[in-house]
């Protein structure tokens, strides 16, 4: 039988010259494993088409709108601007947008919306409200165009919807930021009338406080330390002089009481009893006293201790005075000639001069105590001056302080008051829409023809693919070559596909329909692809 | 005298008792008909050496395969690429069995379904058309025996019965096909035994005794399908040769494979690929030729 073998390997069943090229043969078959299964690539085929087409159809669309804001004084969004150049760094760019974004979706921004919109009008418990208004924030887009332009869009199954939100954040946005402007105005005008306010009572607080003191110390105000020293060295003199003058005094008081123990007080005669003419004695006291006084006040005022009492002396001395000339008015009314003894002449200008001497004397003596005292109060002063000084210093300087507060209060309040004036009249200077969001007509996704498209080139793909790779995994004979490789025996004959009989009929019908079937669903498919085209073309659905 | 001889003499027998019988039905008929080839065929030679022996016979034509399958029909196409490729399978054939040996012939497939019934018969019928050579073909499937409904030959006996020693005499179970000098040994009565049988001393004795007596005539055997009946692997040595069949892009590779190992020992004619696609590779290459 070797021989057989050998005679068959002679025989040329298949000269080889006529074998297709290696790409035809593989081509065919792959195509024999996908026709052998092809029921199951017709299957996969329409599974993933149906599949794919079906969840494209269900998707939803969604709309996006956008606006367009410009900034028109950009030194709001603060230092990062500055380092905004030509060629801007990204990393500020970032920074403006995180900034811009946190503040137009903050929480508070976001509910302005919601409740501006009405969206939460079917929120039942805290829950939903929260992913609403979590999906908003994650839904606003905020892009940087240009350093003073930035655009804010939002993305959701209702054109409506979307449209509404961006506008209404837009508008709630930009009058946040000209109202917190104004706010702050506001409270700066607030703040300085409180502290107006404060330092107003400080100030009137002082100026209680300083005139008490000048109450207390009233000389504080008029004496300085040099007049003070020069009054207390002129009263000092003072005393010098009426200590000397209360000795010549004493001395003069002396004499004349030795001379007054010489002569007799009283001398016969027969005289009349003359009425002196003379003035009192008391009334020349009163006189020096009233010199005195008048010296005295060219130095004190009126309200001098020494002063007050020196009139008090006077007054008495007055009296005194008014009484002896009334006496001796009476006296001269009721005088007699008689003999009597007259008084001695001698020894009446002695006690004259005795009494004017003690009046000097006495006068001297209360001086010399006055201007003692004068002189222990001015140096207890002239000690207590720093502390005093030092006091009214501390008192004038702080109201100083408080008087200029004050004052430069005063002058921020008006500056205030301008700005927000100016504010007012500069409404939204700040932003500007340059284009607001409309309302959206074709949906941004899903693109339903990619995705149809997509389906077409899956299925077939998926058709083919799982066949070949039943093929690739168990892989059947289907060329001469690997038989004989394989089996190590040769090829006597390729006996063709005969489709013949009845079953073969009924195989080919049962095809026959149901690529029927498939061509119809693809069809559909393809008129649901047109109707997407048309949509994207026209904005309306031709059909269905 | 060899039990062919001998049932072709009761065959003799019974066509003349029943020639009277002319009122029959027109299956009776056709049978009677049949079976009087089947003694024309094998009668010739009878009397000269007492073995039925090749006779030219009718020549087949497509009346006579009113009841047969489409494909047996296809053969006698002679526009037909279908018959074409059996034609030269048939030519292989020739060129591989010698004249004295080698025509023991087991078609066989490692699964089923992949056209060795069919391959057999269009081999045998051919075979038996041809001018020179008488065929037996066996239907050695016990457990799916179709040769005798491919052929449109109603049987009832066959080989199992003839193996388990229901019937002694081998000429009661023999069936004319009607297509010339192709006579069937059809399949018998199912049996539970068919491995058991199919692998018996008797058979092989059968088919030495077929070998030895009828040293012109080709034997075709069909069989089961070799990873499933374990009895034609044993079959296949006790033959001159096999044709393995496979079915293009049918099984997988591994499992012709694993199919055709259990035969590699034994003298294999070649491969024949069955339904091949039209625009295959394989079909591709042999459309070239053929038609070239």
């Amino acid at each position: 039988m070797n021989s057989n073998t050998a005679l068959v390997k002679n025989v040329a069943l298949i000269p080889k010259e006529s074998y297709s090229t290696q790409q035809q043969l593989d081509f065919n078959k792959f195509r024999g494993a996908i026709a052998q299964r092809r029921y199951l690539a017709l299957f996969i085929f329409l599974a993933i088409l149906s599949g794919v087409t079906w969840k494209t159809m269900v998707m939803k669309n969604v709309y996006e709108a956008k606006s367009l804001v410009l900034i028109d004084k950009p030194e709001i969004l603060g230092p990062l601007l500055r380092d905004l150049t030509q060629g801007a760094d990204n990393a500020a760019l970032s920074a403006l947008v995180e900034t811009l974004r946190k503040n137009m979706l903050s929480r508070t921004m976001v509910e302005k919306v919601i409740k501006k919109l009405l969206l939460d009008a079917g929120i039942k418990n805290a829950a939903q409200y929260e992913t609403l208004v979590a999906g908003i924030q994650d839904g606003v887009k905020i892009k940087v165009q240009k350093t003073d332009l930035f655009e804010v869009s939002y993305q959701s199954e209702k054109p409506e919807n979307t449209r509404d939100i961006v506008n209404t954040l837009v508008a709630a946005y930009i009058e946040t930021n000209v109202g917190s402007n104004k706010t702050e105005t506001n409270e700066a005008i607030d703040f300085i009338k409180d502290q107006i306010m404060i330092y107003k009572e400080k100030l009137d607080e002082s100026d209680r406080q300083l005139r008490k003191f000048k109450e207390n110390h009233p000389g504080a105000l008029t004496l300085n330390e040099n007049s003070l020293l020069e009054r207390l060295r002129n009263m000092k003199t003072q005393l010098l002089e009426s200590e000397l003058q209360l000795k010549g005094s004493k001395r003069e008081l002396e004499s004349l009481r030795e001379q007054l123990k010489n002569e007799e007080p009283l001398s016969i005669k027969t005289i009349k009893t003359r009425v002196p003419k003379e003035l009192p004695i008391e009334a020349l006291r009163l006189r020096e006293a009233k010199a005195k006084m008048k010296d005295m006040l060219g130095v004190y005022t009126e309200k001098h201790p020494n002063i007050v009492s020196l009139k008090r002396t006077i007054q008495e001395m007055e009296e005194a005075v008014s009484r002896k000339i009334s006496d001796r008015n009476d006296l001269m009314e009721n005088s007699l000639e008689n003999e009597e003894v007259e008084a001695n002449p001698v020894y009446q200008a002695l006690q004259e001069r005795l009494s004017k001497a003690q009046t000097n004397i006495d006068l001297t003596t209360v001086r010399i105590t006055e201007l003692k005292s004068m002189i222990a109060k001015d140096e207890k002063r002239l000690s207590e001056t720093p502390k005093e000084q030092e006091e009214l210093s501390r008192l004038t300087r702080g109201r100083s302080v408080y008087q200029g507060m004050h004052d430069a209060m005063m002058g921020k309040l008006e500056q205030a008051s301008v700005s927000k004036a100016v504010e007012d009249n500069d409404k939204g200077a700040s932003f500007r829409v340059l284009d607001p969001a409309a309302l959206p007509v074709l949906p941004v996704s899903p693109n339903k023809i990619k995705l149809m498209i997509s389906a077409f080139l899956l299925a077939i793909f998926g058709a083919m693919a799982l066949p070949l790779g039943i093929e690739f995994i168990s892989p059947a004979f289907r060329d001469i070559e690997t038989i004989e490789n394989k089996l190590g025996a040769n090829v006597i004959g390729i006996i063709p596909m005969m489709e013949i009989g009845r079953e073969n009929r009924k195989k080919n019908i049962i095809w026959s329909i149901c690529m029927g079937f498939s061509s119809l669903f693809v069809m559909f498919i393809t008129m649901l692809l047109v109707r997407e085209i048309a949509f994207r073309l026209n904005g309306a659905y031709l059909f269905f | 005298m060899s039990r062919i001889a001998k049932a072709l003499e009761q065959a003799m027998k019974q066509v003349e008792g029943n020639q009277h019988l002319s009122d029959g039905a027109p299956d009776d008929r056709a049978n009677e008909k049949k079976t009087a080839r089947v003694v024309q065929i094998f009668s010739s030679d009878a009397k000269a050496t007492g073995v039925p022996s090749p006779s030219s016979g009718k020549n087949i034509d497509k009346s006579d395969l009113k009841n047969a399958s489409p494909f047996l029909r296809a053969m006698f196409d002679d526009n037909s690429p279908y018959a074409e490729s059996y034609r030269m399978i048939r030519s292989q054939l020739l060129s591989l069995t010698d004249q004295n040996e080698g025509h023991t012939i087991l078609v066989a497939s490692a699964a089923m379904g992949e056209g060795k019934t069919i391959t057999a018969v269009n081999l045998a019928a051919l075979l038996a058309k041809s001018v020179d050579h008488t065929v037996l073909i066996v239907d050695a499937d016990l457990r799916r025996p179709n040769v005798a409904k491919c052929m449109g030959v109603e049987t009832d006996k066959g080989l199992s019965d003839y193996l388990s020693g229901s019937v002694s005499d081998l000429s009661e179970i023999l069936a004319p096909t009607g297509l010339g000098k192709l006579v069937l040994l059809p399949a018998g009565r199912p049996t539970p035994k068919t491995s058991e049988l199919l692998t018996s001393m008797k058979m092989k004795k059968l088919l030495e005794e077929l070998k030895q007596r009828y040293q012109d005539r080709y034997i075709i055997i069909d069989s089961g399908p070799l990873l499933a009946a374990s009895e034609t692997a044993t079959l296949a040595s006790w033959v001159d040769g096999v044709v393995f069949v496979v079915e293009e892009g049918k099984m997988s590779q591994r499992t012709v494979e694993k199919g055709f190992s259990l035969i590699k020992n034994c003298n294999v004619f070649g491969v024949v690929i069955n339904k091949a696609d039209p625009h295959s590779a394989t079909n591709l290459k042999a459309g070239r030729h053929y038609y070239k």
